[in-house]
């Protein structure tokens, strides 16, 4: 039972990146106006929405599976205060910093209006952070991390997440034709 | 009431039709008290489902995103506890004992610092044809090392099973059983190496134990342990003609 937690705990964390990485391209295509005549920018956004909103659930269930795998030496502590795990102290304390990033990203999406837009924005894009480091979290503490799959897979939805980045700045650089 | 849209449209069957479509209407949403006669022919509002995926524009890929998150997430976990039993199947198989050399083995005390370890072909053994010696060749400055014990190896027959040849080696030391390695064993699939890797160390440890062919087969693997029990007898055989043990 103790060894399925530990799966758990990889394979949800590794489906809660790519489901934030999808979220963040989402939302690049979206803000960057950016999302093609298909579909109606505003499926882009509910679909932005939900990739958040499940990206922090896996999210919640792979520090909810590492907290229960005895081996992993999680507790309330390391879930909550960054830089206390004594195991690969940074790639905790990067994965717990990213956590709060994406709680405060989706919690932060539901009273958007009652926000000002500039703080809201700021507050948003922080989630950027955040993917970096969850990234940068699975890569270092994860027993995954040196084997060929995953770093093809990390590469892969890096380069996805850059894409959508250079995207939005893109639409921030040329003026878009009327 | 009921009588009253009939008069109105009386005559007239596209007005007829209306109605009964807007009566359908209203029975479907569940407004059986509106009267017809009192409404006019406007369009009903908009049943339930449509406003709530007006609400959710994405609703079908929401669902499929989280079908497909779900299912990846199973994928993997299975996918990890595959590969964590294959490389547990693996070490479990390493660390099994290693075959000899058959014939008889003259194993010394471990060489020091100063010992240089040499090996000689030699026929040590009467009747062992293809006997090879170790000892260790001490240096003047470094103490003799002991000869401790003669290991004689035997090899099993081969016995081909469903799944793959099975052989083992029977190790003598002192005309006892002292070590079983094994020479072959299935390996064509996944699942018989996770077999093996669990099968095998029990039956070793039942040979040591038992020093006999008289063992007990493992249940899930009872193709190898047959083939295991075969291949054990055979050697002892050949062990017992050679005069290395009257055990068997």
């Amino acid at each position: 039972m103790n060894n399925l937690w530990w799966y758990a705990t990889r394979s949800t964390g590794v489906v809660a990146t790519i489901l934030a990485v999808a979220a963040l391209m989402s939302g690049f295509f979206f803000s960057s106006r950016n999302t093609g005549e298909r579909r109606r920018p505003a499926w882009w956004l509910d679909l932005h929405n939900w990739f958040g909103g499940v990206a922090l659930a896996f999210t919640v269930v792979h520090v909810l599976a590492s907290y229960l795998d005895s081996n992993s030496g999680i507790g309330l502590l390391q879930v909550f205060i960054p830089g206390t795990a004594r195991d690969s102290s940074w790639a905790i304390t990067w994965g717990v910093i990213a956590m709060y990033l994406f709680a405060i990203t989706v919690f932060t999406s539901w009273p958007r209006k009652r926000l000002r837009p500039r703080l809201w924005r700021i507050v948003h894009l922080t989630s950027v952070v955040g993917v970096v480091l969850a990234g940068l979290h699975g890569f270092q503490s994860g027993t995954d991390g040196t084997t060929l799959m995953f770093e093809a897979g990390l590469v892969a939805t890096a380069a996805l997440g850059v894409y959508a980045a250079g995207v939005r700045v893109l639409a921030l650089v040329v003026p878009r034709r009327t | 009431m009921s009588t009253q849209p009939l008069s109105k449209s009386a005559g007239d069957p596209l007005l007829e039709r209306l109605e009964r479509l807007e009566r359908l209407n209203q029975r479907r949403d569940g407004n059986a008290g509106r009267s017809p006669a009192s409404g006019s022919l406007s369009p009903p509002p908009p049943p339930a489902q449509t406003r709530h995926a007006k609400r959710h524009p994405a609703r079908i890929a929401r669902l499929g995103a989280l079908a497909i998150s779900c299912a990846t997430t199973g994928g993997l976990t299975y996918l990890f506890a595959d590969l964590n039993a294959s490389k547990s199947a693996n070490q479990a198989l390493a660390a099994l004992p290693a075959v000899v050399p058959v014939g008889v083995q003259i194993t010394s005390a471990p060489p020091t610092s100063a010992a240089t370890p040499a090996t000689t072909p030699a026929a040590t053994a009467a009747g062992v044809p293809s006997a090879t010696a170790t000892t260790a060749a001490p240096t003047p400055s470094a103490p003799a090392a002991t000869p401790v014990a003669a290991v004689q190896a035997f090899n099993g027959q081969l016995v081909n099973t469903e799944y793959g040849p099975v052989q083992v080696q029977l190790q003598f030391t002192n005309g006892a059983i002292s070590e079983v390695a094994i020479v072959a064993y299935p390996t064509g699939d996944k699942k018989s190496v996770r077999i093996n890797a669990r099968a095998l160390p029990t039956l070793r440890s039942e040979v040591l134990s038992a020093q006999s062919a008289q063992i007990d087969t493992v249940s899930g693997a009872t193709y190898t342990s047959d083939a295991y029990v075969r291949s054990l007898q055979s050697a002892i055989d050949q062990a017992r003609a050679a005069g290395a043990t009257a055990r068997g």
